[in-house]
């Protein structure tokens, strides 16, 4: 429908080249032939002019006539879509043409009954009977052959057809020829004699002919020319083939019975002439029997003899009437006969009478032997003839029963040979028929594939698409077509398609003019693009509208096949445009209302002006306006003081008068580019500093920020300044100094790195090297009191336990130390904790170590707080040991643990984070040593009372410190004490990487 | 020494090798040990050079007890030869030292120590621990082949 054509058309069948050689090359055969024969008369070679020895040979007019044919037949082209090209025709007329002329005055001579000596114009009589004239036949063959061969000049369709119909005409003739002469060979002799035939010039005129039949095909015709011609090549061949064996086999059969009924008749006659001798025979013996006994009896036998030689003698004669030397034989014979039984008549008669004496009677026997002598000859020259004539006939027959058998067997293959490879023809073109119905099927099946997706895609497609052929009659229109029109595809006229489908121009009540409707216009062959309609279907509720796009639809040699038209219901964006128009104008509307409302809001302003102008002169910053030219229109009496001058000189004045030199025209710029931003205020200062130039030359530092406002179409560019040269000496001072105190913080800093570092060295001595002694002297200690024990006096066992016991509180406070110097030096681990987990921990250990004291825990929630874990772990430790610890008095000791909000003053709650405490009701102490709580080594108790290094307060005030947190203590004397600490303001990225 | 040498101890305090040796004979595991005073000592010792030149190389020595903080040549580079030669590679060496120091327990073990130990101040802890430690390499611990 839409140019769903196949993609590839190859040929169903292969091409026949040799169908397209064969006119030429038998053309190119009979020529060759024929100057052959030409050849064979010119050098008077006998042979070559007939080209089979034995057969007639061919007339030289004939020969030439044949070569200029078959030099025409082979210069034509093989296709008849191929023009034959302007020589080609040329020397193919120039050939046909004087063959017509000799065959026609040679015809002319036969029907005038006149002689020109035709034959004789190019080469002198052959010997007689030796194909001396062209034959009326031949010439009719040649005529016929001439003017196909004409026709087939011309490049008409018809004008080859008709030749070719003559073509065919003439390979029929040549063809029964040669068919007839093959009869003729093999069969009797008797026709040979007949008529000389000339095998060599019935082959010329079948190439001819059979050229001509396969000139010039067109190609398809060479495709069916091509089974066609095996059909009947084939079996036309292998029919005639086994016409001519049933025919050859008749005329074999008729010879044979014709021999039989000859061989009959040998036997015939040789029975006869037995009979003659044998009735001869019994007179002789009969008469000598009358002689001896002369009884009666013999005389019979006699005269039965004599009757049977008579009618023997009769019978020869009709026999061998046919042939006049027997016949000669026996009438030479007659009269001997005849003799001969008057001679035994006679004797008989003497022998009744009894007047025959011995001499007489022996001497007429003698002569009676001398008799039979004489006829024996004749008869057996007669007996001889008949069985040599015997032996031929035979011998004749055999021969031919053998060559009729021959000649079957030979026919028998040669027509397996005709239809062996017909039948392989037609068996491949069956397949080859089969191959390209097969693919024939295939491609109709792409091509419904093809025809149902796209009847599936147009089905689908939200836009209408309707086709009509050329004649205008709708063959196609879709499903969203046939939605949007309302009314399905009718068979109307063009003329009625508007009022059918209710199509209107746009105004809505004149129906669509035919001649103007889009597919009307494609079918006309133009392209419509966009066209707009209005459809008013009765069903409807409104019109609708519809946009149409319409194209002819052209074949692939650009003819017109119809007309296409797609289009889609637009109605909602028409609708969609009027409503935007409707709004457009609503907008326009309040634009002119809200610039009336602006108007009233300038004339206000415009009032209020006066109350700035005051406000601009009572400033404290310089304020200078200028306008696009950058010429100065308002300046005010700070900018006078500032810049000193007069605001009488400044009006008027370029802007450039109170900006250095060098900053003139970055400044000019700046102002230009800042009126195209449109934005209405700046600050100058983003751009870096500036400076202005007072009117003695002086350069100061300014602050300035720039503002525009159009007014009456012109823009004024407002600068306000500021002098900030004071401020600039003091933020000058205030670098310098934050200079130097960022040198002094890097010196502490390098300072204190220092000292860390050696502190650290100093803790990994101590941490070794004032271990080792402690060790030995507990270690010796010991010894000595393994040793040596049981010799000491109980006091000096006591004083080594002195000795240890030290060692061990040394090394305990060498611990002690070592861990509070290493909080300074590692960073914080931050993470969130859960404290509650912690303290559980914690009160596990603490009870385990109690001996069994009776301790209340009163343990709160703690919230969950980003910290260090181990080292608030090991804060709420020391504080919770110390609480077990200092509470050992008490019989019923109570440690609550938890969480408040911070009760210090100064400390800002909400920055300081939770606080947690510890409290217990142990022994307490006064609060004027508080000082002293968290000091190393300090100790408000003796360790004889409650032991300890001093190290562990300080520890926790450390890690609490570190945090950013606080840690303090309130006490009683013997009413127990609270330790609180905070860890800092719970802000996550706060604390993160701190390091000491 | 027809015997192979069982422990290489290095200690440079008279008083610890004291200790430690008396605990050691106590055990009956110190029959055939030697001290050396200090890093270097222990190294000739080890690689048989110097006055040790003498010594059949292929004799190492079941365990090497290694203080850290030693004279001339400190434990830790005593620690990364022994690690680092074929032929001592093997020998099982238990650090021994006062420190409780973080970065010496991480560059021990980081260079192939098999144990860690830290001499407590206390005697009886003291004794005890030396003791397991030499029940524990001598007796219990299967030692390695000894293909030299």
């Amino acid at each position: 429908l839409i140019g769903l054509q196949s993609k590839s058309s190859a040929p169903l069948l292969l091409e026949r080249r040799e169908a397209q050689l064969f006119p030429r090359l038998s053309g190119l055969a009979a020529a060759v032939m024929a100057a052959a024969i030409l050849s064979g008369w010119l050098l008077g070679i006998p042979v070559l002019t007939s080209l089979l020895p034995g057969w007639a040979g061919v007339n030289f007019n004939t020969a030439l006539c044949q070569l200029l044919l078959g030099i025409a037949l082979a210069l034509l082209p093989a296709r008849s879509e191929t023009p034959l090209r302007p020589w080609a025709r040329a020397a193919g007329s120039v050939c046909a043409s004087p063959a017509l002329v000799l065959v026609l005055v040679t015809l002319a001579q036969f029907a005038l009954g006149v002689d020109w000596g035709a034959d004789e114009w190019f080469v002198s009589p052959g010997p007689p009977g030796e194909a001396r004239r062209m034959s009326v036949i031949v010439a009719l063959h040649l005529l016929v052959l001439g003017i196909a061969l004409l026709f087939l000049q011309s490049d008409l369709r018809n004008a080859i057809r008709f030749a070719r119909a003559l073509g065919m005409a003439e390979i029929v003739i040549p063809a029964v020829t040669l068919f007839l002469i093959a009869v003729n060979y093999a069969s009797s002799d008797a026709w040979r004699t007949a008529r000389p035939q000339s095998v060599a010039l019935a082959l010329g005129l079948a190439l001819l002919g059979g050229g001509i039949l396969f000139a010039r095909r067109r190609e398809p015709e060479i495709r069916r020319a091509g089974i066609v011609r095996k059909l009947v090549v084939g079996f036309g061949l292998a029919g005639v083939i086994i016409a001519f064996v049933g025919f050859t086999s008749l005329l074999s059969i008729q010879e044979l019975l014709r021999t039989a009924e000859r061989v009959r008749h040998t036997h015939v006659v040789l029975r006869t002439i037995e009979s003659l001798e044998s009735g001869m025979a019994t007179a002789v013996s009969a008469r000598r029997g009358f002689a001896l006994t002369s009884t009666a009896g013999f005389l019979e036998r006699f005269q039965a003899g004599v009757a049977e030689v008579q009618q023997a003698q009769g019978r020869l004669l009709e026999l061998i009437a046919d042939n006049p030397a027997q016949v000669a034989h026996v009438k030479e014979m007659a009269p001997l006969v005849r003799n001969r039984t008057e001679l035994l008549s006679r004797l008989i008669e003497l022998q009744k009478g009894n007047r025959l004496t011995f001499e007489q009677q022996a001497a007429m026997v003698n002569d009676g032997l001398r008799m039979d002598e004489a006829i024996r000859s004749p008869l057996q020259q007669v007996r001889e003839e008949e069985t040599r004539l015997l032996d031929a006939r035979n011998e004749q027959s055999g021969k031919a029963a053998q060559r009729t058998v021959l000649l079957i067997l030979l026919a028998m293959s040669l027509s397996l040979v005709c239809l062996v490879p017909s039948a392989w023809n037609i068996w491949g073109e069956f397949r080859a028929r089969q191959r390209a119905e097969e693919a024939l099927q295939q491609k109709s099946e792409e091509l419904n594939q093809q025809t149902r997706l796209l009847q599936s895609v147009l089905d689908n497609m939200g836009d209408g698409v309707s086709v009509a052929d050329s004649g205008g009659r709708l063959i196609l229109m879709n499903r969203a077509a046939e939605q949007i029109v309302g009314v399905g595809k009718a068979d109307l006229l063009p003329e009625q398609w508007s009022e059918h489908y209710h199509a209107y121009l746009p105004d809505g009540s004149t129906l669509y003019p035919t001649q103007d409707l889009p597919l009307v216009r494609a079918i006309r062959g133009e392209t419509v693009d966009a066209a707009e309609l209005l459809l008013r279907p009765p069903s409807a509720d409104s019109a609708i509208w519809v946009s149409c796009n319409a194209r002819p639809l052209k074949g692939a040699d650009g003819s017109l096949h119809g007309g296409v038209v797609v289009f889609r219901d637009v109605t909602r964006e028409r609708h969609a445009a009027i409503e935007i128009q409707r709004m457009n104008a609503q907008l326009e509307l309040r634009v002119r209302e809200r610039t009336a409302e602006l108007a009233r809001a300038l004339e206000e302003l415009s009032a209020s002006r006066a109350r700035v102008a005051g406000i601009v002169d009572s400033a404290m910053d310089a304020i200078i306006s200028v306008d696009e030219s950058q010429s100065v229109v308002l300046f005010n009496a700070a900018a006078e003081k500032m810049f000193g001058i007069t605001e009488g000189e400044a009006l008027g004045s370029s802007l450039d008068r109170f900006i250095p030199q060098r900053f003139r025209a970055a400044h000019k710029k700046h102002v230009e580019s800042f009126g195209k931003t449109g934005v209405t205020s700046r600050n100058m200062g983003a751009l870096g500093s500036i400076s202005g130039l007072r009117a003695d030359g002086e350069e100061f530092p300014i602050e300035a920020s720039i503002s525009q406002v159009q007014v009456a179409g012109q823009k004024l560019f407002t600068v306000i300044l500021r002098d900030i040269t004071e401020r600039r000496r003091a933020e000058e001072e205030i670098r310098t100094l934050n200079r130097d105190l960022e040198q002094r913080v890097q010196r502490r800093t390098a300072e204190l790195e220092a000292t860390n570092r050696e502190l650290e060295a100093f803790s990994y001595s101590v941490s070794h090297d004032l271990r080792a002694p402690l060790r030995h002297a507990d270690g010796f200690a010991k010894i000595l009191m393994e040793d040596f024990g049981e010799t000491l006096p109980a006091e000096g066992v006591r004083y080594l336990e002195r000795i240890r016991q030290a060692s061990r509180h040394m090394g305990q406070l060498i611990d002690d130390l070592l861990q509070l110097s290493r909080i300074g030096r590692s960073p914080l681990a931050m993470r969130l904790a859960n404290l509650d987990e912690i303290v559980m921990e914690i009160r596990a250990s603490l009870e385990a170590e109690s001996n069994g004291r009776k301790i209340e825990w009163r343990i709160e929630r703690l919230p969950a707080v980003r910290c260090d874990a181990p080292l608030v772990r090991q804060v709420l430790f020391n504080l919770m040991s110390n609480a077990v610890k200092y509470s050992r008095p008490r019989d019923h000791a109570v440690i609550e643990v938890g969480t408040s909000a911070v009760t210090d003053g100064g400390v800002d709650a909400a920055d300081a984070g939770p606080a947690f405490f510890v409290r217990d009701n142990g022994v307490g102490f006064d609060m004027k040593f508080a000082g002293k709580l968290f000091g190393v080594f300090q100790r408000l108790h003796r360790r004889d009372e409650f032991e300890g290094t001093g190290v562990g307060l300080a520890t926790a005030q450390r890690i609490v410190h570190k945090h950013g947190g606080r840690i303090w203590a309130e006490a009683e004397p013997g009413r127990g004490a609270t330790f609180w600490f905070t860890l800092g303001p719970q802000h996550a990225s706060n604390r993160e990487g701190r390091t000491a | 020494m027809s015997d192979p040498l069982e422990i290489l101890f290095v200690e440079d305090s008279d008083a610890d090798a004291e200790l430690a040796l008396r605990v050691l004979q106590q055990n009956k595991l110190a029959n055939r040990i030697y001290r050396a005073v200090d890093g270097e000592d222990a190294l000739d010792f080890l690689f048989c050079r110097g006055p040790h030149a003498s010594r059949q190389a292929a004799q190492a020595p079941r365990l090497i007890l290694l203080d850290l903080k030693l004279p001339k040549v400190d434990g830790i580079e005593v620690l990364r030869s022994v690690k680092s030669d074929a032929r001592t590679r093997s020998v099982p060496v238990v650090v021994m030292t006062s420190s409780r120091e973080e970065r010496d327990l991480v560059e021990s073990y980081r260079l192939g120590a098999n144990s860690y130990i830290q001499k407590p101040v206390d005697f009886d802890e003291f004794r005890e621990i030396v003791k397991k430690l030499g029940f524990y390499w001598l007796v219990i611990n299967e030692p390695p082949p000894r293909r030299m």
